[in-house]
C-alpha cells in the first residue's frame, strides 16, 4: 500500500517537474527576447536614462515626449518610413507577378531548355551578395538609376526564391483544370489570370510575406543604391540618423521605436502567414 | 501560320521573359562581371586595368582578408551550433504546450525577426554601453561578473555580436524546428508508445532521427548566411577594435567603396562563392538527409 502512495507521488513530482521545465524555459526565452523592446519603450521617454558615473534610470521619473518631437522634425525621417513602405510594396506586387508567371512555367509548361534554365536560376540561390553587388552598381549606375526608386526596386526583383517557391506550389494544381479553361476559349494570360492566380492565394501569401519582409529589413543594396537623404530607406537613414544623436539614447530609442511600429501592426495582423512564409522554405527543402 | 507547339514554346518563353531578363540582369551579369573584375585592378573613379591573377595572389598574402575569413569562419562556427542546440531543446519543450501558450511564445520569439538589424543594433549599442552602469553590465553585475567592454575589447567582440545575432535569429531558427516536429506523423509516437518505448527513446530513435531535413536546412542556410555577416558588423562595431570582427563581406564593402579597390574586392568576393559553393556541396553530399 505504501510502496503504491510512495511510487504515485513520484510520478507525479515527475509530471509537476516536468510542467515547470516545458513551461518555464520556453517563458525564459521570451522574456529574452522582449526584455530589449521594453528597455527601448522606457528609454524613449527620457533624454538622459544613462548619464557616465550615475547609476542607469530605467523608469524615466519625468516622462517626455520631446524625444519623439526631435525624431519627427529630423528633415528625411517621415520621408524614409514613406520609401521603406513603398519600394517594399512595389517589389512585392511586381516579385508576385513575375516570378508565379515564371514559376507557372516551369511546373505546367513543356518547352526546350526547361530544365536546364531552372537549375540555372535555382543555382542563384548559393550565390552571395557580396559577388554580384559592385557589378550591379555599376548596371544600375549605367542605366542612370542610382538615387532612384527603379534603382531600389529593379535588382531585388532577380532574387530567386520566388520562382522556386511558385513552382513548388503550382505543381499541385489540377492540369485538367487549365485543360478545361483553355478548351473554353480563354487565352493564356487569361487562364493564368483568372484560374492560375486565384487558385494560388495560399502561395502567393506566404511569398508576399516573405519578400515584403526581406526588402523592409534590407540594408546593404540601399545603402549602396540610396545616396540622397530623401531616397534613403529606414533603416539606411537610421544608420547615419543615429550617429547625429550619439548620447542622446532616449532620441534614437524613439526613433526605433517608430521604424518598428508600422510593419509591427502588419505582423500582428498577419502572423500566421508570416510562420508559414518563414518556414515553407524549410519543410520543401 | 505557327504549328501548335512552336505557338506553346512561344507562350512558355512569353510568361518567363519579365523574370529572365532582370535575372540575367541582375545576377548573371553580375556574376559573370565580378569574375571578369577580380582579374583587374582600379577603383570606381580611376577605372579598371586588366592584371590577370595577381588580386588572388594578393587575397592569399593579404593578412586583413586572412583575418576577415578566420573571423567569418569562427564566427560561423559559433552561431550554428549554438543556434541549433538551443533552439532545439527551446522547440522540442514548446512543442509540448497547448496551442494557446504555443503561439504566445511564437510571437515573443517573432519579435525581433520583424525589425531591421540597424533598429535592433541600435537598441543593442545602448544594452552593451561599457560603463558600469550599462544596462548589460548591470545584469551581469548581479551574477557577479564585472563589468566588461563588450564590443571593444578584441577577445569579446565576436562573442558579443555572436549573442546578439543568436537573440535576433533563434525565432526563425524555433520556428523551422516547429514545422519540422508538426511534419512528423503522431501514428508513429503511437505505436512507440504500445509497444513501451519511454520519453528517451522517442525522442532518440523517432523525433531525432526524423528531423533531419530540418537539420541539413539549417545547417546549409546557417553557413550560406553567416558567412555573409555584414549588417551587424556595419553598425555595432564598424570591423573593430583594430579589425577583430571584421567579415568578409565588411571588408569587400570597405575596398569596393570607401578604398577604390575594385578588383580586390571582386577577387575576395568570388572567393567567398567558391567557399560557400564547396561547403554547400560537401554538406549535402556527406550528411545524409533521408531516413534508413
Amino acid at each position: 500500500m505504501a510502496a503504491v502512495w510512495r511510487e504515485r507521488t513520484l510520478r507525479r513530482t515527475y509530471n509537476v517537474a516536468a510542467q515547470i521545465v516545458i513551461y518555464g524555459v520556453p517563458f525564459l526565452a521570451s522574456v529574452a527576447s522582449v526584455a530589449p523592446f521594453v528597455f527601448m519603450v522606457l528609454i524613449s521617454f527620457q533624454h538622459t536614462f544613462f548619464v557616465s558615473g550615475n547609476p542607469a534610470r530605467w523608469i524615466p521619473r519625468q516622462p517626455t515626449i520631446e524625444t519623439y518631437l526631435a525624431v519627427l522634425e529630423t528633415p528625411n525621417f517621415l520621408r524614409w518610413v514613406f520609401n521603406s513602405l513603398f519600394v517594399a510594396s512595389s517589389v512585392t506586387a511586381i516579385a508576385l507577378l513575375i516570378q508565379s508567371m515564371a514559376g507557372y512555367v516551369f511546373a505546367k509548361k513543356e518547352f526546350p531548355g526547361r530544365d536546364l534554365l531552372f537549375i540555372l536560376i535555382l543555382s542563384g540561390i548559393m550565390i552571395p551578395r557580396a559577388v554580384t553587388i559592385i557589378p550591379t552598381f555599376f548596371i544600375v549606375k549605367d542605366f542612370g538609376l542610382l538615387n532612384s526608386y527603379p534603382g531600389l526596386i529593379l535588382p531585388p526583383l532577380a532574387v530567386p526564391f520566388g520562382v522556386f517557391l511558385m513552382r513548388q506550389y503550382m505543381q499541385t494544381l489540377p492540369s485538367e483544370l487549365l485543360d478545361a479553361s483553355r478548351i473554353d476559349g480563354c487565352s493564356e494570360f487569361g487562364t493564368f489570370w483568372r484560374i492560375v492566380l486565384p487558385l494560388s492565394k495560399p502561395g502567393l501569401a506566404v511569398l508576399g510575406i516573405y519578400t515584403f519582409m526581406e526588402q523592409w529589413r534590407d540594408f546593404l543594396w540601399p545603402l549602396i543604391v540610396a545616396q540622397k537623404d530623401a531616397l534613403k530607406t529606414l533603416p539606411v537613414g537610421l544608420s547615419v540618423f543615429h550617429t547625429e544623436f550619439r548620447t542622446d539614447y532616449g532620441v534614437q530609442m524613439a526613433a526605433v521605436l517608430l521604424s518598428i511600429v508600422p510593419f509591427l501592426i502588419v505582423f500582428l495582423f498577419f502572423q500566421r502567414y508570416f510562420i508559414k512564409g518563414m518556414t515553407v522554405g524549410a519543410l520543401k527543402g | 501560320m505557327l504549328s501548335r507547339r512552336a505557338r506553346q514554346y512561344l507562350t512558355a518563353y512569353g510568361f518567363l521573359t519579365p523574370y529572365l531578363a532582370l535575372y540575367v540582369t541582375f545576377v548573371l551579369l553580375p556574376v559573370l562581371w565580378s569574375f571578369y573584375l577580380s582579374l583587374c585592378k582600379g577603383g570606381l573613379l580611376s577605372g579598371t586595368e586588366f592584371v590577370g591573377f595577381q588580386n588572388y595572389i594578393k587575397a592569399w598574402n593579404n593578412s586583413l582578408f586572412i583575418r576577415a575569413l578566420q573571423n567569418t569562419a569562427y564566427y560561423t562556427l559559433l552561431v550554428v551550433p549554438l543556434a541549433m542546440l538551443s533552439s532545439l531543446i527551446l522547440a522540442l519543450l514548446i512543442d509540448k504546450m497547448t496551442p494557446f501558450w504555443q503561439n504566445v511564445v511564437k510571437s515573443a520569439l517573432f519579435l525581433p525577426m520583424v525589425s531591421s538589424v540597424v533598429s535592433l543594433s541600435i537598441i543593442w549599442k545602448a544594452i552593451f554601453i561599457p560603463d558600469r552602469n550599462g544596462p548589460l553590465n548591470t545584469l551581469v553585475g548581479v551574477l557577479g561578473i564585472p563589468p566588461q567592454n563588450w564590443l571593444g575589447n578584441p577577445d569579446l567582440v565576436i562573442p558579443s555580436i555572436v549573442g546578439f545575432e543568436i537573440w535576433r535569429g533563434y525565432g526563425f531558427w524555433v520556428i523551422v524546428f516547429l514545422a519540422g516536429l508538426g511534419a512528423i506523423s503522431n501514428d508513429l509516437y503511437e505505436a512507440a508508445r504500445v509497444d513501451g518505448a519511454n520519453a528517451w527513446h522517442i525522442l532518440t530513435r523517432i523525433t531525432l532521427p526524423l528531423l533531419r531535413p530540418t537539420f541539413l536546412f539549417l545547417l546549409v542556410m546557417g553557413f550560406i548566411w553567416n558567412f555573409q555577416l555584414f549588417d551587424a558588423v556595419y553598425m555595432l562595431t564598424a570591423g573593430g577594435p583594430a579589425n577583430a570582427s571584421a567579415t568578409v563581406v565588411w571588408y569587400v564593402y570597405r575596398n569596393a567603396f570607401h578604398f577604390e579597390n575594385l578588383g580586390f574586392a571582386a577577387t575576395m568576393g568570388v572567393l567567398l562563392l567558391v567557399i560557400i559553393l564547396i561547403m554547400t556541396v560537401l554538406q549535402l553530399k556527406y550528411i545524409p538527409s533521408e531516413i534508413e
